[in-house]
């Protein structure tokens, strides 16, 4: 192809480019918008916890054992000192993020302790009548008490009866008292009550607990070779899915702009004005070309976004320099079969209502990958996987979740294969939608059936 | 430069079941304007698509500029039939696009999308959104486009369509400029007034078949009528009687206007049956009568230029 031919290919993808992704609602739509909404998921929390009050102040309880106000306030200081270290560690150990320097999880703990307990204490009182309660409830409203519980004292016996009906406790809030903040108190009050009745029984709560508490595992999936081993992560579900999902988004957007673009050239019947200028072979690349740069934006916009917060999670050993670059050759066979089946598709309609015809199948076909997350999530180096990651036009889509998802790197020479079958059908489909896209550009009326398509391939 | 410039040689085309295009021999000399005449359906439209390597024929070979048309896009100006702007673009954004891809440099594109917008009447559009523009607005920015990178050969498809006689005139006047520059014009109508008032050559095709190809003024001589038209202030039938006698003189003919027509065998003196018709009595108007192009298309095919055959039906190209 001559310099001249390359440089009207260059002219049309720029074009394409431009009126694609330099508008407006491109950049509101595709840009900032996801970037926004992922900026409101971070933000949102910070700005729930900051409307969250710590719950502070005295619990008045009406107790006979006297037991309970030192039984509820260790609860207190116990589960302060369990928010600031052990639930965080706990959450980013199953999330399976790499904390051992204990800086998120500290952070988080800081968090959750300014957000949940402030200085918590509790004042016991010896039942004596209605008339204690209808004081302390008084008081309450005027703000001395955070809440007034009235432990009933068969609640706290060391022996009770298995046949007994249990009853209730009282717990008495102000009425501004926030829906959080009563189950909180309702919860201390409840686990303080456990406490006492094991105090009632003689028995050593901790050591009980201790003897109950079920320990943690540290999950650790070993590598193929001695020594490379790695953690266990729930995330690690999630990447596969995220790889697909981004290589969808990316290749099915500019797809979609392909094919209205097409349409509207068709029914503006600004086509033969363009074809006076340049080939349909040369028209077809540019726009494939142009819109290559558009499904790239959104490529590198959305999966910034993602690597941004793998990283910013700790979770750089999920991936690699070397799946990346993988998934860049797979994103562009993804690209360039969906690029072909929307400027064939686009060519052969007049109208964007006739589309949906030849988009149905393709779309059936091309959705399959996204129902078999799972199971090529599960064993990514399985039969099932192996086998769709193979066959086109779904091979980019099983491929990037496998190598996205397995512990296990994919055998080089399956990636291999993969991207030889996927370049060969690229090639192919390619070919075929030039020869459908020559014959299609200029036709108007009764859109082609599906036979008339293999036709035009034919004899195009 | 070849003397031809379009030069096509049993070019036949068939869209299904339907012959478009056959048979068709076709030289269009260099400098000329030519008027590519027939009713809706002829085949002009695909004719000029093949011309313009669009579409291919299925036998015949044709050159352009001495070659494919596709090796000389550049040189090769293209108005459809079918035609329309991006709507979207503003017309500055949309000229330079179509310029560029004719191969015009960036650099000069400048002035003169700006200039050539002022030619046109349309100095302050640049900037405005195509959709922004009325429909025969849009179409002279079409025709800017097919123009812009100064071509040698300027092929119109129905240029006039659509236009205000006043929109007419000003396309008129800018087609006559870009062949008295040199340029070579082929444009296809169906309204023949135009093409008389324009061309130099008359290309005439009926149901894909060529039936007339000549020089206007040739055309006019062969189907010149030979008839001397009188309309005399009194009795039509006393100057027919006069008329008849007169030597030269094959037949008299009064129409319902009272107007006397008096066929003139060929070897007869016209200017004799003139004055004998003047001196016969009191004249309102003498005329020696003039072939339209609608008479000899009826002359050609025996059938009027408004009794076309319907477009091709359902799936053709456009």
């Amino acid at each position: 192809m001559s310099d001249r031919n390359l440089s009207k290919i260059g002219i049309i993808a720029w074009r394409e480019f431009r009126h694609t992704a330099l508008t407006k609602a491109f950049l509101f739509g595709a840009v900032i918008l996801p970037i926004g909404m992922m900026g409101m998921l971070l933000v949102l929390p910070l700005l729930f916890a900051s409307q969250f009050k710590p719950l502070e102040g005295e619990v008045a309880v009406v107790d006979s054992t006297g037991r309970f106000a030192t039984a509820f306030d260790a609860l207190v200081a116990e589960r302060r000192d369990r928010d600031r270290s052990g639930d965080a560690e706990e959450v980013i150990r199953k999330l399976g993020i790499d904390d051992r320097g204990g800086m998120l999880s500290g952070s988080i703990a800081a968090a959750a302790e300014d957000a949940t307990f402030g200085v918590v204490t509790a004042s016991e009182f010896t039942p004596d009548g209605d008339e204690v309660i209808d004081r302390l409830k008084e008081e309450a409203r005027d703000g001395r008490w955070i809440a007034v519980a009235v432990i009933p004292e068969q609640l706290v016996a060391a022996a009770r009866s298995e046949d007994d009906k249990a009853p209730m406790i009282d717990l008495f809030l102000p009425k501004e008292t926030s829906p959080r903040h009563g189950e909180e108190i309702s919860d201390l009050i409840r686990s303080a009550t456990v406490r006492v009745r094991f105090a009632a029984a003689g028995e050593d709560f901790e050591r009980v607990q201790n003897l109950l508490d079920r320990p943690s595992v540290d999950v650790r999936r070993l590598g193929s070779e001695a020594g490379t081993e790695s953690g266990d992560s729930k995330l690690r579900m999630m990447i596969p899915f995220g790889f697909m999902m981004l290589l969808w988004i990316a290749t099915f957007t500019a797809g979609n702009f392909l094919l209205t673009s097409t349409i509207e050239e068709k029914s503006n019947k600004v086509i033969e004005v363009v074809l006076s200028a340049v080939g349909p072979l040369q028209l077809l690349w540019g726009k494939i070309l142009g819109l290559a740069l558009v499904s790239l934006v959104i490529l590198i916009t959305y999966g910034g976004l993602a690597i941004a917060g793998i990283v910013a999670l700790a979770l750089t050993d999920l991936l690699s320099v070397s799946l990346l670059l993988w998934a860049v050759v797979f994103f562009l066979i993804a690209y360039f079969t969906v690029a072909a089946l929307m400027a064939a598709i686009g060519s052969a309609v007049n109208e964007l209502s006739e589309a949906q015809t030849f988009m149905a199948p393709v779309m059936v076909i091309l959705i399959t990958p996204m129902l078999l997350w799972m199971p090529i999530g599960e064993n990514p180096n399985g039969t099932l996987a192996v086998v769709t990651s193979m066959l086109p036009p779904i091979l980019p889509f099983a491929m990037v979740m496998r190598i996205g998802a397995a512990t296990d790197p994919v055998p080089v020479w399956q990636l291999l294969l993969s991207t030889a079958i996927g370049i060969f059908s690229v090639v192919g489909l390619v070919w075929a939608a030039s020869r459908i896209f020559r014959v299609g550009i200029l036709m108007q009326g009764k859109p082609p059936s599906l036979l008339e398509l293999l036709r035009w391939i034919r004899q195009a | 430069m070849n003397d031809s410039c379009i030069n096509l040689t049993g070019v036949a085309k068939t869209f299904g079941d339907t012959r478009a295009v056959h048979d068709l021999n076709l030289q269009i000399p260099s400098g000329s304007i030519c008027g590519f005449l027939g009713p809706n359906g002829a085949g002009k439209s695909t004719t000029i698509r093949m011309i313009m390597s669009i579409i291919r024929p299925d036998q015949g070979s044709l050159q352009v500029l001495g070659g494919d048309a596709l090796d000389h896009k550049d040189r090769i100006g293209y108005l459809p039939e079918e035609r329309g702007v991006y709507r979207k673009m503003k017309v500055g954004d949309y000229l330079r696009y179509i310029g560029r891809l004719k191969g015009v440099e960036a650099a000069s594109l400048r002035t003169l999308i700006t200039d050539s917008l002022e030619r046109i009447g349309l100095p302050d559009v640049e900037k405005k959104r195509c959709e922004e523009l009325s429909k025969g607005m849009q179409q002279k920015v079409q025709f800017l486009a097919a123009i812009i990178h100064k071509p040698e050969l300027i092929i119109l498809d129905e240029p006039f369509s659509g236009l205000d006689p006043v929109n007419a005139m000003l396309l008129h006047d800018l087609i006559r400029e870009l062949n008295d520059e040199g340029r070579t014009i082929l444009f296809s109508t169906h309204v023949l007034h135009q093409a008389e008032r324009m061309c130099d050559r008359i290309v005439m095709i009926d149901q894909g078949a060529k039936v007339l190809d000549d020089k206007l003024e040739t055309i006019r001589k062969r189907f010149d009528p030979r008839t001397i038209i009188a309309e005399p202030i009194g009795d039509p039938t006393a100057i027919g009687k006069i008329l008849q006698d007169v030597p030269g003189v094959d037949s008299i003919k009064i129409d319902d206007k009272g107007r006397v027509h008096a066929r003139l065998r060929d070897d007869a003196d016209v200017d004799g049956v003139m004055v004998a018709a003047i001196a016969g009595g009191s004249l309102r108007s003498i005329e020696r009568a003039r072939t339209t192009l609608d008479e000899v298309f009826l002359l050609l095919v025996n059938r009027p230029l408004d009794d076309a055959p319907p477009e091709f039906a359902e799936t053709t190209l456009v």
